[in-house]
């Protein structure tokens, strides 16, 4: 559906003082910035792990990597872990905060809108708002070769 | 409890019985007449046959037969011969096959088990003595068959407590049997109280031959046939047919008394009981023999189709006929008893039917296995097939059929009253049938050791006890009254409770742990086929089959160790000539031992026969161009013997006699079961393979260690020792040092090395020698810390940047220990 519009629910965050969002679908459970554990062997963004219902589940603080790519205002620091599952396992997702659930409308097609940045699998907009939707697969490609 | 619920239990329970069965059966089959085997044997099928009553119809003939059998070999009518235990071998599989078919919701009939009933029933009590259980004629007192010991005394190899245990079940039994019968109208016919009755008499009559009570097992049985056929219908209770078996009900009791002395049941004369009881109990079920086309009596018929498995398929089928407007037909065959070709002629009959009519079923079935020449161009008894029963349906009056079933031997046709009673028929009657076949029964449960829960409940009770002391405790430190001492509970309260955590813990893991016999159950049947097979003769000796295991590794290790077992005596033993001839003893031995040793579960599997030929190993791996084959030396030569593709299953009986999927051993037992795997072999000697297993793959014995700001956890099937280390001592320099252990220089590694840390050195140092297979290893770390057990939890990738960790675990307190995958100590030779 080559330009289509879709309406979802997202979540909007804050990363590194740029503002993304995720559709709500894809974020397991948003849990307070505490008890990080470190690694001993561990590389960026992997910031550590924490431990949720008996898992063990890496955070990956993505700031560095998104920094270049920041769009509008900066964050409140209310830092959060943003729980998301990809390829079936749980992750964290360290942001400076969580603003809000909002409806929006994902641009299927990301060329119609302008330059998106880095890490973005497209557009999520309706109204005046407008935010990058956080392409997960790419952004925690960290895996070393 | 619902029967859902039953059927659940049932299964639960019924895991495990046709292993237990064939173990027994190999007792017997080493020493006939052992006495806890026959008893063992006497209990399973007892308990398979209960399962009639959860409408597994099928289970509970096949083990009556089998128990027919075992009676006789117990009485000494006849003495087991390898045919016998052939086909009870055979019944125990099928049993145990019926059960996993019940499991997955297709009902015990789904597996043929005629071909065996059949088998078994020839030698079986003889219909010819004209008064054994499965024909009582009111002419024979039960009493004067040759197959009823006149005198059983009641105290024959009976235990104690399964003489109590049987005392109390059959005071209930027996009790609960005369007051359902003195409470019973006449002309009831109700089902549900007839029901009600053949329960504790059925149950009773299990036990009582568990018991070796058996003219009160006969006397019961003799009351149960009466009870079957009101229950069918056949038969209306007339006060004479309540006073027999209120009568029967009474030599019951004062049998059960009589046992409670210590008195045989032959003490209790019961003669008249039976003959009160014969004169309604059912003709014998002469299969065959009825009277062409006359009126089927309805009960008789649906017993008929009962008996011969009319599952839903079939019934849909007549169902579908009625509606052409077809009828249901029984085409009975008697064969000439010169036929010597019976399977053949009655195939030949079975194929021109079909071509003529609808064959709906066919009994004994057309099975062209059963009757194939085995191994040794032995040719199966064909002779079940000289009486054979067709059902088909057709249109007309079936003559078609005699047509094509023109000289077979002597052929009747008869219609039959199909759909109508098929359609009426209860449920219950039809059984093996939809209505008695369970949704596949999803288990749900495990079974534990009682004494595991008792020391749970145990500490669930000092749980309890100790919520109530902080109870307490807040209570006090709220009113503010003595401080002090209520920080010195609460530390008081911390501590047992650490304690209480910790035990419960163990407890709970040891729910998971279960004894490796239910492994080795299966391998004396295993080696007797084998041996059978191969013409071998193999004795086999097991040892520590009580050693407990996780559940998770018992389902990993059935095959390898199946595999190591068949090669040990496929490939290890030698033919008895061949070993007479080189002056060993004529049967070759192979042992399994389990044992735990120290964090590990070590299984041996050895066997002294022709070991492995090395020179042919060198050969084969020469030729294969292994690089350095050439000058390995027989250990090297040995461990080629695991790698993948080494040798197929033809080279292998060529070269080494052993080698079959040795590979796929190792990588189960190396790659899945984090274990190792050691062969020693001595030419003309044997071969030994070892087993290193973990004891759990959750919960690992471990040996903390702390370094680099971390807790690590070294697994202790990987520890040698731990040691101290002098600074003088290390040799090298940068990331290759060394140490002088037991006069061998081993590879030192150090946490901070291994993480791509810098290390400063010490003037002296904590180490732990680690072991991997033969090699040696040291890691210099900052602090030794306890031993423990801790529960594994996997690490995602992303947070183990270098793989140095085979997983995580989360401390009491919360924080992480990081469990050492030691593969990082190098393989010798590489």
């Amino acid at each position: 559906m080559k330009g289509g519009r879709v309406g979802r629910r997202f979540v909007s965050f804050g990363i590194g003082g740029s503002r993304w969002c995720l559709p709500v679908a894809e974020v397991v459970q948003i849990v307070r910035h505490e008890n990080v554990h470190e690694l001993p062997d561990a590389q960026p963004p992997v910031a550590g792990v924490i431990t949720l219902h008996g898992d063990v589940v890496p955070v990956l603080d993505l700031r560095e990597r998104l920094a270049a790519a920041a769009v509008e205002g900066a964050g409140s620091w209310q830092r959060r872990i943003l729980v998301v599952r990809t390829a079936g396992r749980p992750y964290g997702i360290l942001v400076d905060e969580v603003r809000e659930l909002v409806d929006l409308e994902e641009e299927a097609d990301a060329g119609t809108a302008g330059a998106l940045p880095a890490f973005a699998s497209g557009r999520a907009s309706r109204g005046g708002v407008a935010l990058p939707v956080l392409d997960l697969a790419r952004a925690m490609d960290v895996r070393p070769p | 409890m619902s029967t859902d619920a039953a059927r659940s239990d049932f299964l639960d329970r019924a895991e495990g019985w046709a292993e237990g069965m064939t173990s027994s059966l190999a007792l017997l089959e080493a020493e006939p007449g052992h006495a806890e085997a026959l008893r063992q044997l006497f209990q399973t099928t007892h308990n398979y046959k209960n399962s009639a009553d959860l409408g597994f119809g099928r289970i509970a003939e096949l083990a009556h037969r089998m128990e027919d059998v075992l009676t006789r070999a117990r009485d000494r009518a006849i003495t087991l011969t390898r045919p016998m235990l052939d086909a009870l071998y055979a019944g125990s599989d099928l049993l145990a096959e019926m059960v996993a078919a019940v499991g997955r919701g297709e009902g015990d009939a789904a597996v043929d088990a005629a071909g065996v009933i059949e088998e078994l029933a020839q030698w079986g009590p003889r219909p010819a003595a004209g008064a054994s259980e499965v024909t009582p004629s009111p002419t024979a007192g039960i009493a004067a068959s040759p197959d009823a010991p006149a005198d059983t005394p009641a105290e024959e190899s009976l235990d104690p407590r399964a003489r109590a245990a049987f005392l109390a079940d059959a005071e209930d039994l027996s009790q609960n049997l005369s007051d359902l019968l003195a409470a019973l109208e006449p002309g009831a016919l109700a089902a549900g109280a007839l029901n009600e009755i053949y329960r504790p008499a059925h149950s009773l009559k299990g036990a009582a031959g568990a018991a070796h009570c058996y003219r009160m097992q006969r006397l019961v049985h003799h009351m149960e046939s009466v009870l079957q056929r009101a229950r069918d219908g056949a038969l209306q209770i007339s006060g004479q047919v309540r006073d027999a078996l209120l009568e029967a009900a009474d030599r019951v009791a004062e049998m059960v008394a009589a046992f409670g002395r210590g008195e045989p049941d032959s003490s209790v004369d019961t003669a008249g009981a039976v003959a009160a009881l014969s004169a309604f109990a059912p003709p014998p079920p002469v299969r065959n023999a009825r009277p062409p086309g006359g009126e089927e009596p309805a009960a008789a018929l649906r017993a008929e189709l009962t008996e011969q498995a009319f599952g839903t398929f079939e019934r849909a089928q007549v169902r579908e006929a009625d509606a052409r407007g077809e009828s249901l037909f029984r085409l009975s065959c008697e064969m000439d008893p010169a036929e010597q070709m019976r399977f053949a002629r009655a195939f030949l009959l079975y194929s021109g039917l079909e071509d003529a009519v609808n064959v709906v079923a066919v009994d004994p079935p057309m099975d062209t296995s059963a009757v194939e020449p085995d191994a040794q161009g032995n040719v199966p008894d064909d002779r079940p097939y000289a009486h054979l029963t067709v059902w088909f349906t057709s249109p007309g009056d079936g003559s078609g059929a005699l047509a094509a079933a023109a000289g077979a031997g002597t052929v009747t046709v008869e219609r039959l009253e199909s759909v109508a009673l098929l359609a009426a028929a209860p449920a219950a009657a039809l059984q093996p049938a939809e209505s008695a076949r369970p949704a596949a029964v999803e288990r749900t449960t495990i079974r534990v050791d009682t004494r595991k829960l008792d020391m749970l409940w145990t500490l669930v009770a000092e749980l309890v006890q100790e919520k109530a002391r902080i109870g307490t405790l807040a209570d006090r430190m709220r009113r503010g009254d003595d401080a002090e001492g209520g920080r010195a509970g609460l530390a008081e309260v911390f501590d047992s409770l650490d304690k209480i955590s910790g035990g419960m813990q163990q407890a709970m893991m040891e729910t998971r742990m279960i004894p490796i016999r239910v492994i080795f159950e299966k391998f004396p049947r295993m080696v007797r086929d084998l041996s059978r097979k191969l013409h071998k003769a193999i004795d086999l000796e097991t040892a520590g089959e009580d050693t407990e295991i996780d559940r998770g590794i018992v389902e990993a290790l059935a095959d390898p160790l199946q595999h190591l077992l068949r090669n040990a005596a496929g490939h290890g033993i030698e033919f008895p000539e061949e070993r007479v001839r080189l002056g060993k003893r004529e049967r070759g031995r192979v042992r399994v031992a389990a044992s735990q040793q120290g964090g590990r579960i070590v299984i041996e599997v050895s066997d002294d026969g022709r070991g492995v030929d090395c020179a042919a190993v060198r050969a084969k791996a020469v030729a294969l161009a292994i690089p350095g084959a050439a000058d390995m030396d027989e250990r090297q030569l040995l461990e080629l013997i695991f790698l993948p593709g080494f040798t197929t299953k033809r080279e292998a009986d060529d070269i080494a006699g052993r080698g079959v999927g040795m590979d796929v051993v190792a990588s189960r037992v190396r790659t899945d079961l984090k274990g190792e795997v050691l062969l020693k072999s001595r030419a003309g000697a044997g071969t030994q393979v070892t087993l290193l297993l973990p004891l759990t793959l959750t919960i690992m014995r471990v040996l903390l260690v702390r370094g680099e700001s971390h807790v690590f956890a070294v697994p202790l099937s990987g520890v040698e020792t731990t040691t101290r280390v002098l600074n003088t001592e290390i040799r090298g320099a940068g990331e290759r040092l060394a140490f002088v252990w037991q006069d061998a220089e081993i590879p030192l590694f150090t946490l901070g090395g291994l993480l791509g840390r810098p290390w400063r050195r010490a003037e002296e140092l904590s180490a732990v020698v680690l072991r991997r297979g033969r090699s040696r290893a040291c890691l210099v770390v900052d602090e030794l810390l306890e031993e423990r057990e801790i529960v594994i939890r996997p690490l995602d990738d992303l947070a183990n940047h270098r793989r140095l960790f085979s997983g995580v675990s989360v401390r009491e307190d919360g924080t992480l220990v990081f469990i050492l995958d030691t593969s990082f100590v190098p393989e010798e030779g590489s």
